[in-house]
Parts: structure tokens; C-alpha cells; sequence
């Protein structure tokens, strides 16, 4: 990433993204896949089968692959968890990225995985809140090293979560958080601003003032995605196109992070027809848009 | 460290409705449930009082909900009004999930069949099926199980150090 350069634009890949991609062709510079969806785990217990590879699934992203980047943004290994990492996972993770060449990894920094369950592979079933703690700070630190080394010293980016419920009594702020994070493990950011929009909608966080208190330069990558209301809440369910605020809150602070590098639309498979190849590659060209503003806005400083 | 006790405190919660009302009542039933400091049990304590408790819930149940509607349409309109209080049931008895949707449907089914005094008769058709069709379903997605699908083409140098 040089100072001039134009952030990419790119896709989280699903099934139904290569009929996007296929209409889209150069227009998404990349994928972004989660590797977790390319094989079926069978847990611990099945030994030496435990994984199954999604063989065909696996063989058509490759074609997608072919003349473009990949990002990998896995959902599995659940950093935050006060448990070990699964090194069986981050063998297959790690095999994934051998094969397609990732250009960085990202994780969540939520929680998936629940400690002292009988289930093998057992999720909590949905990605819950963490407390922003020193020592949840000294596990995910230590686990992002592991993950970078893992992935032959591929970087390692966290993305902010969406919670419905806070975790009162935290030792530092969720933007304190990354950037020590940063400083203590090298994880840059993946900033979705759509959960941040959730966030502030459920739980009356400022924007402004999360964005603000961020260290600019650990921001690499932006997620934008759209979700629904449900019971007087708001869900970052990835069903809809990215909603104005979130188009303006990008405009605003994108061309402030010296380091963005990729801007991804989330959506999921089940609404592709909701979405229509029209409006997701109305989306591709907002986010094109946004790259080139960004990326002029860097020439311009760099002039 | 105690910090394992309360995320595994924090997945019951949003596992289970009737927890979070009896720790609104009642907080100190997770100092009986959980090793945890006093600051945790507030923590736990303040989220489950929280107004998001209830969204917490919801999701839970909708991201659980879906492998089973999924992969076993007809046995959910068979079972009927019975689908909740023996999907309730089940997830009382299994509070974590499987990201394999069809293993997790598959644990659904062998739940059911170990309860057939709780099964509606009319239901037993449908179970029988789509069970069928889900370890199908499951034994084809094992054909790969054990091989190496992934080709070492030198991991691609990361753009961005």
C-alpha cells in the first residue's frame, strides 16, 4: 500500500456471487472469503476425517480467483475465546491461504466459540460481546501472533462486532481496544461501519466519536453491508444495500485512514434476489466511487 | 481465571430466556452456576437486565432455527404446534450448535428419535424421510473427508506488510 494508491473494491464471496462476478468481471478487484464455508467439520472425534473440503465449491472460487486478489475472513477461530486456538482449524486455515494466497486475514473480534462444551466445534450461536479488557487484550494478542505465524506472516485484521448488550465495567473503550491492539500485536482494523450503525442504533453509540477515537493508521479495510429492524432492534443480517448514514460516515472518514486498502460489500446468499444484480453492482460503483475519492485525496496529500 | 466461566455464563444466557428471567430476579443464581469474580457476576447481571437480552434471545433461537427449517421442512409442519416446545427442549438439552447444518439437523432428528412418546404420530412419516435425505446428504459430504483438497501454490506474499 503506497500513499497514492486506490483502495480495492471487492466482494464477500457467497454461492451466488459468481453470477456477480461473471456480469462484473474487473470491476470486483477481490474476493473475500471465508474459509470456514469451504469444508464441513466433523469435530476432534473424527480423527483424520475430521474435514471434508467442499471440492467443487473450492475448484469454481479458484476460477474466480485466477485474475483477482483474495482476502480470507474466517468466522471459526473465534480469537477472543478464553480457550486455545484450534490448531486443526488453523492447519486447514492455514492450507487455505497456502492455495489461494490471501492478502491478509481478518477475524472477528466477538465471540463464537463458548468454553467447557461437550459439543466438539460447538458455537455459541451467534457472535456475542467481549469485555474490553486487559485480559482479553493479552489472549487475542498472543492469538493473532499465532495466527500470523501460522499463515507464514500474513497480516492479521480484527473487525468490530455488532452487540446488542454491552459489557458494563470495561477497562478501556472499544476504539482503545484496537489500537492497542495494534500496537501490542500488529492486528490492523477491519472496520465495518455497518455494525457500527447497528451499534449506535441499539445501543446509542456515536459514531463520531468511536470513529475519532481511532488510530487512523490501523484502519485497513471497511466492511459496508445493510440489515433489518427486528422488534425495535436492528440486525446486521447483510439483506439489504448499505444505508445512507453508513454512505456518508465512509465518504467522511475513508479518506482519513492513510492505510485502507479494501472496501467490501457483505450481503448473503439468501437475498441475492432481494438485492438484484442490478443493485449490487450499483454497489460495486459507490464503492468505486469512494476508492477513487480516496484514492485522488491521496495523490493530492502526496503532491 | 474466571473469564471462561463467565463466557460460557454469557452463551446460557442467550441460549436460554428462562435463565435470563430467573438471573433479572434473581442475580445471585450465577454465583451457584459459575465461578466468577464480583465484577464479572455484574457484568453478567447488567446484560442480562439489558434491553438487548431480548434481541440476544431472538437471534439465538432464529440462527438455531435455521439448519433445522432448512433441512426438514416437512417435519416442522408435521410436528406443528408441537415444534416449539420440543425445539425448546432440545436446546435446553443441547445449548451449542453446530456450524454443519447438517450435523445439526442430523442431532435434531436422533433428539426426536430417542423421545418417540413425545413425537406426534402424524410427524413419524416425515421424520423418518428427511431424516433419510439429511444422512444422505451427509454421507456425500464425507466423500472428501480425510484428503487434501488444498494445493500448496506458496501461500501468496501478503501485499500489504
Amino acid at each position: 500500500m503506497t500513499a497514492a494508491s486506490t483502495p480495492m473494491v471487492g466482494l464477500l464471496y457467497n454461492p451466488a456471487v459468481p453470477l456477480v462476478l461473471d456480469a462484473l468481471g474487473a470491476r470486483v478487484d477481490y474476493v473475500e472469503v471465508i474459509p470456514d464455508r469451504l469444508w464441513y467439520d466433523y469435530g476432534p472425534q473424527a480423527g483424520r476425517n475430521r474435514f471434508s473440503h467442499a471440492a467443487l465449491a473450492i475448484d469454481e472460487l479458484r476460477r474466480h480467483c485466477a485474475d483477482r486478489a483474495v482476502i480470507g475472513h474466517g468466522i471459526g477461530l473465534s480469537l477472543p475465546s478464553a480457550m486455545p486456538l484450534d490448531e486443526a482449524v488453523l492447519d486447514q486455515v492455514a492450507a487455505s491461504h497456502r492455495d489461494l494466497g490471501y492478502e491478509w486475514y481478518s477475524e472477528h473480534l466477538s465471540m463464537f466459540l463458548a468454553p467447557h462444551r461437550s459439543v466438539p466445534n460447538a458455537q455459541a450461536g451467534m457472535g456475542l460481546p467481549v469485555p474490553f479488557d486487559e485480559e482479553v487484550l493479552e489472549i487475542v494478542s498472543g492469538k493473532v501472533r499465532r495466527l500470523s505465524d501460522a499463515l507464514g506472516g500474513a497480516r492479521i485484521l480484527m473487525e468490530n462486532g455488532t452487540i446488542f448488550s454491552e459489557v458494563p465495567e470495561p477497562d478501556m473503550s472499544e476504539p482503545e481496544f484496537f489500537n492497542r491492539l495494534a500496537a501490542e500485536s500488529g492486528a490492523g482494523m477491519l472496520l465495518d461501519l455497518h455494525n457500527l450503525y447497528a451499534n449506535c442504533l441499539n445501543l446509542g453509540v456515536s459514531a463520531q466519536d468511536y470513529l475519532a477515537a481511532l488510530d487512523p493508521a490501523i484502519v485497513v479495510e471497511i466492511h459496508l453491508a445493510g440489515g433489518d429492524r427486528l422488534k425495535g432492534h436492528y440486525t446486521d443480517s447483510h439483506s439489504r444495500r448499505t444505508p445512507s448514514p453508513v454512505w456518508e460516515w465512509a465518504h467522511e472518514w475513508a479518506p482519513r485512514f492513510p492505510n485502507l486498502a479494501a472496501i467490501t460489500f457483505e450481503y448473503h446468499e439468501s437475498y441475492h434476489r432481494r438485492l438484484g444484480l442490478a443493485g449490487i453492482a450499483e454497489e460495486v460503483e459507490l464503492m468505486a466511487d469512494l476508492a477513487a475519492r480516496v484514492g485522488e485525496a491521496r495523490r493530492e496529500a502526496a503532491a | 481465571m474466571s473469564l471462561d466461566h463467565f463466557q460460557r455464563g454469557l452463551a446460557d444466557l442467550i441460549a436460554s430466556p428462562e435463565l435470563v428471567r430467573l438471573v433479572r430476579i434473581e442475580p445471585r443464581a450465577l454465583d451457584y452456576l459459575y465461578d466468577l469474580t464480583p465484577k464479572e457476576a455484574r457484568r453478567l447481571a447488567a446484560i442480562a437486565a439489558s434491553p438487548g437480552m431480548e434481541a440476544n434471545c431472538m437471534l439465538y433461537r432464529a440462527n438455531r432455527l435455521a439448519p433445522v427449517a432448512l433441512n426438514l421442512p416437512d417435519l416442522c409442519d408435521a410436528l406443528g404446534e408441537q415444534l416449539n416446545p420440543l425445539i425448546s427442549a432440545y436446546w435446553a438439552a443441547e445449548p451449542t450448535t453446530d456450524v454443519h447444518f447438517l450435523v445439526e439437523a442430523d442431532r435434531f432428528c436422533r433428539y426426536l428419535l430417542a423421545r418417540p412418546d413425545a413425537l406426534p404420530v402424524a410427524a413419524w412419516p416425515a421424520l423418518q424421510r428427511e431424516h433419510g435425505q439429511v444422512l444422505s446428504k451427509l454421507a456425500a459430504s464425507r466423500h472428501w473427508a480425510g484428503r487434501e483438497i488444498f494445493k500448496d501454490r506458496g501461500g501468496g506474499s501478503p501485499a500489504y506488510a
